[in-house]
């Protein structure tokens, strides 16, 4: 096929990529298949390496059962399968920059018209293409890749799947293969840039001869060639490897390669076989021969002891040596790159992938589990401690109420009756009239100047009763307490008593004095004694109404002189008296 | 091929580990089931205490305020009572002590009316029926009283503001001189008779409370 037309590399980190960067590894037990059209290799790892390599040409009976004791050697080791078959079609295709779900859609399209029912098809990213004229970027680049699934292989599958191992799924090993290319490249400077041209030519029994050429680290071409007759010796093996990579070399030039491109080109094969291997006649001039040991040795790898002495005493007859290394260096893989599973693999591939998910879910439920539990736990723990606190905080006060409670005197009356009274009186208190401050102020100012004949005190509001004015002032709530003093409501117990219902007094006083001063001395004593008046009752009025000598030209003013005609006890007579009118407090 | 069915070898080696997420789900989420439902009671029973708590300090507050006010007003409240603010009003025996305080006081004279007396319900914003409700009881009473000079009307009123069960403020007050020459009313006086010499009228309000036998007050 002719891949010219791949575009630069993509530097793009896929699956296979990241694991091998991360160093991921699995170490558990594995059986890889590698299914090609002479029959199968099964290669059974364990922990140590390759436990158990076995051939088997055909899936009749014995083949089954030749199978069957690999697999159920280890029934719990997963089993991977690594197709390597002649009919692998492999298109070149570009998408173009569409969002995920219409490039996924539009590859399944694809695939659906390259390939037919009978084939299981997949896609492998390949980078981004060249941007065309005018384009800033370029469009997206696929292999189109197709397997027909032939009764052969679907009664290889039958095989496996009727084992009872789990199943990894399906593989292609060119594919697959690719990684294995970058892992066996002789890298002296981890800086120096990697040979445009990689190269690997791995010899498997079940298949043949397998070439895997990347450029720029992509695959771009895979060649596979039938193994030879069963007598076919080393040079005859070492002629058709020559022979093949000759064809692909020239194949290559058509493809754009020249003698000064750089090239990796790495031949596995056995020590005879390396020996015996002449890069001229292969016509290139680079050339690297591993051995299955030597490989392992660089990968890290453990085959089983038999490879390795084969290798060492040179031999080559066993065809499979490579068998073992792919299959040791795939089984450490932790996953594959590209799956291609007909549905019956891709179910079983799924009820294996159960126990782990279990697993997991049930690991991860568990530690969800315990972790939120745990917070609540300590959330429960806090709230315990305060709801024992607060059961301790109930217990004291309900403590103090009994203590109070039992404190309370026994007599004592009911608080709404107190209130009812206490509020009563203060309403009484604020509402009646006081006279008494008028009575008492006349009597310390007058002294023995002054009498008083006559005195009427009455409210200012005359309208409404005493009952009425108490009943105004008491709150809205007479039988509730109000917790603010306001005083006695007696109008005697300081600044605090309620002022009580303003009066309007009239006093009438005579002069008791000395007469003889003169009139103008005697009235300025009524006005003197009206300013005593006010100065005694604060926030009063006091006016001297009715003055003994009104002189004023607005007033009026009598006088008698002389005898009387009859004596008489009515009245006060030729007496000097004068009138006041007193009003307050103010409100 | 295999159907779809599941084969029964698979249930098998599914169903470890499918017993074991169930068990693991099941613990799990009846671990977290018990914890949230212990959470809950221990908030409710929580909430429960904390209402009580806010009911006993409210209590014990209202029991320390009725105490404070008790304290504050105690005397006073045993102050009205003794003067007789919720007795009844009895007629018969206020013109007895009227009658008495005169002739104790030196009032030459003193006549008393007591008029209609007056009911002022406390209904409206306290209790839910006039019968039920407390009262004002208001009762005029006018006085006429002589004497030969003022203490005797003075100390008259007072001692009866005193000796009268109940509140009794002056409403009106009037004194007058009668007469004017004093040397007659001291000979008058000598010959063993009364002279009228200051003349007062005194109206008083003579109120009381009355408050029903098995009133309560909402905070007795």
């Amino acid at each position: 096929m002719d891949l010219s037309a791949a575009g630069r590399r993509i530097p793009r980190l896929d699956a296979a990529d990241l694991a091998r960067r991360l160093r991921l590894r699995r170490t558990g037990a594995r059986v890889v298949m590698i299914l090609g059209n002479e029959g199968a290799v099964f290669v059974r790892l364990t922990g140590d390496g390759v436990a158990e390599q076995r051939y088997v040409a055909t899936p009749d009976p014995d083949g089954r059962a030749a199978a069957h004791a690999v697999l159920h050697a280890d029934a719990s080791a997963p089993v991977a399968i690594l197709l390597d078959v002649l009919e692998q079609h492999y298109r070149e295709t570009t998408i173009p920059r569409v969002g995920w779900n219409d490039r996924r859609k539009l590859l399944k399209r694809k695939l659906g018209q390259a390939f037919g029912a009978d084939h299981v098809a997949t896609s492998l990213y390949l980078g981004e293409a060249a941007p065309e004229e005018g384009e800033r970027r370029g469009k997206y680049r696929y292999f189109l890749i197709g397997v027909p699934i032939t009764a052969e292989i679907r009664a290889w599958l039958d095989l496996v799947i009727d084992a009872g191992n789990p199943v990894e799924g399906m593989a292609l090993l060119p594919v697959e293969a690719s990684a294995l290319v970058h892992d066996l490249a002789e890298r002296g400077d981890t800086r120096s840039a990697p040979p445009v041209w990689e190269v690997l030519v791995t010899h498997h029994r079940a298949s043949g001869f397998r070439q895997i050429i990347l450029k720029n680290g992509q695959l771009i071409f895979t060649r596979l060639t039938p193994n030879l007759e069963g007598d076919a010796g080393v040079a005859d093996t070492v002629d058709n490897i020559h022979g093949e990579i000759r064809s692909t070399m020239t194949y290559l030039r058509r493809l754009g390669f020249t003698d000064t491109d750089s090239m990796d080109l790495v031949v596995l094969a056995g020590s005879a076989v390396s020996a015996n291997l002449d890069r001229r006649q292969m016509r290139t001039r680079q050339l690297r021969t591993l051995t299955p040991a030597d490989a392992a040795d660089k990968l890290d790898l453990r085959l089983a002891a038999g490879d390795r002495a084969g290798a060492e005493a040179g031999a080559d007859t066993d065809s499979s040596a490579s068998d073992d290394l792919v299959a040791a260096w795939y089984g450490r893989r932790p996953w594959a790159r590209l799956h291609l599973d007909t549905p019956e693999l891709l179910r079983a591939r799924a009820l294996s992938a159960v126990p782990l998910a279990a697993y997991a879910l049930a690991a991860l439920t568990v530690v969800g589990a315990a972790g939120y539990g745990s917070w609540q736990q300590l959330q429960l723990g806090r709230e315990r401690a305060e709801l024992q606190e607060l059961t301790g905080t109930r217990a004291r006060l309900r403590t103090a109420r009994s203590d109070f409670i039992a404190a309370r005197p026994p007599d004592q009356p009911r608080m709404g009756e107190v209130a009812l009274v206490v509020n009563s009186r203060r309403a009484l208190a604020a509402a009646a009239p006081v006279h008494v401050p008028v009575v008492r102020a006349l009597s310390r100012v007058t002294g023995a100047d002054f009498v008083v004949t006559g005195l009427t005190t009455k409210p200012r509001d005359t309208k409404s009763g005493l009952a009425a004015r108490a009943r105004r002032a008491l709150p809205a709530e007479p039988g509730r307490p109000v917790h603010r003093d306001t005083g006695t409501g007696d109008g005697t117990a300081g600044a605090s008593a309620p002022r009580g219902s303003p009066v309007v007094a009239t006093a009438t006083l005579r002069y008791r004095g000395d007469t003889e001063v003169g009139r103008k001395r005697i009235a300025a004593r009524f006005r003197e004694l009206r300013r005593r008046l006010a100065e005694v009752l604060p926030g009063h009025r006091v006016k001297l109404t009715a003055p003994p000598f009104d002189a004023a030209p607005g007033a009026q003013m009598k006088g008698t002189a002389g005898v009387a005609a009859e004596k008489t006890d009515k009245g006060p007579g030729g007496r000097i008296t004068g009138g006041y009118r007193i009003a307050g407090p103010s409100p | 091929m295999t159907g779809r069915w599941i084969p029964a070898r698979w249930l098998r080696r599914l169903s470890a580990p499918l017993g074991v997420l169930g068990l693991a789900v099941a613990v799990g989420v009846g671990g977290v089931v018990w914890v949230r439902a212990e959470r809950a009671q221990v908030a409710e029973r929580t909430a429960a205490v904390r209402a009580e708590l806010r009911e006993l300090r409210d209590t014990l507050s209202d029991l320390r305020r009725r105490a404070a006010y008790m304290d504050a007003h105690r005397t006073r409240y045993r102050q009205a009572k003794a003067r007789g603010l919720t007795r009844e009003q009895d007629r018969l025996a206020a013109g007895s002590t009227i009658e008495r305080l005169a002739v104790e006081t030196g009032v030459t004279r003193a006549s008393y009316t007591f008029k209609k007396a007056d009911r002022t319900s406390f209904a409206a914003s306290d209790r839910g029926g006039d019968g039920e409700a407390p009262a004002f009881v208001h009762t005029p009473v006018v006085l006429e009283l002589t004497a030969q000079r003022e203490g005797p009307i003075f100390g008259f009123l007072d001692a009866l503001q005193t000796e009268l069960p109940g509140y009794l403020p002056v409403r009106t007050l009037t004194v007058r001189r009668e007469a004017w020459n004093l040397d007659q009313a001291v000979a008058a006086i000598r010959d063993g008779r009364h002279p009228t010499v200051l003349r007062a009228e005194v109206t008083l309000d003579w109120v009381v409370l009355d408050v029903p036998p098995k009133t309560e007050s909402p905070d007795a």
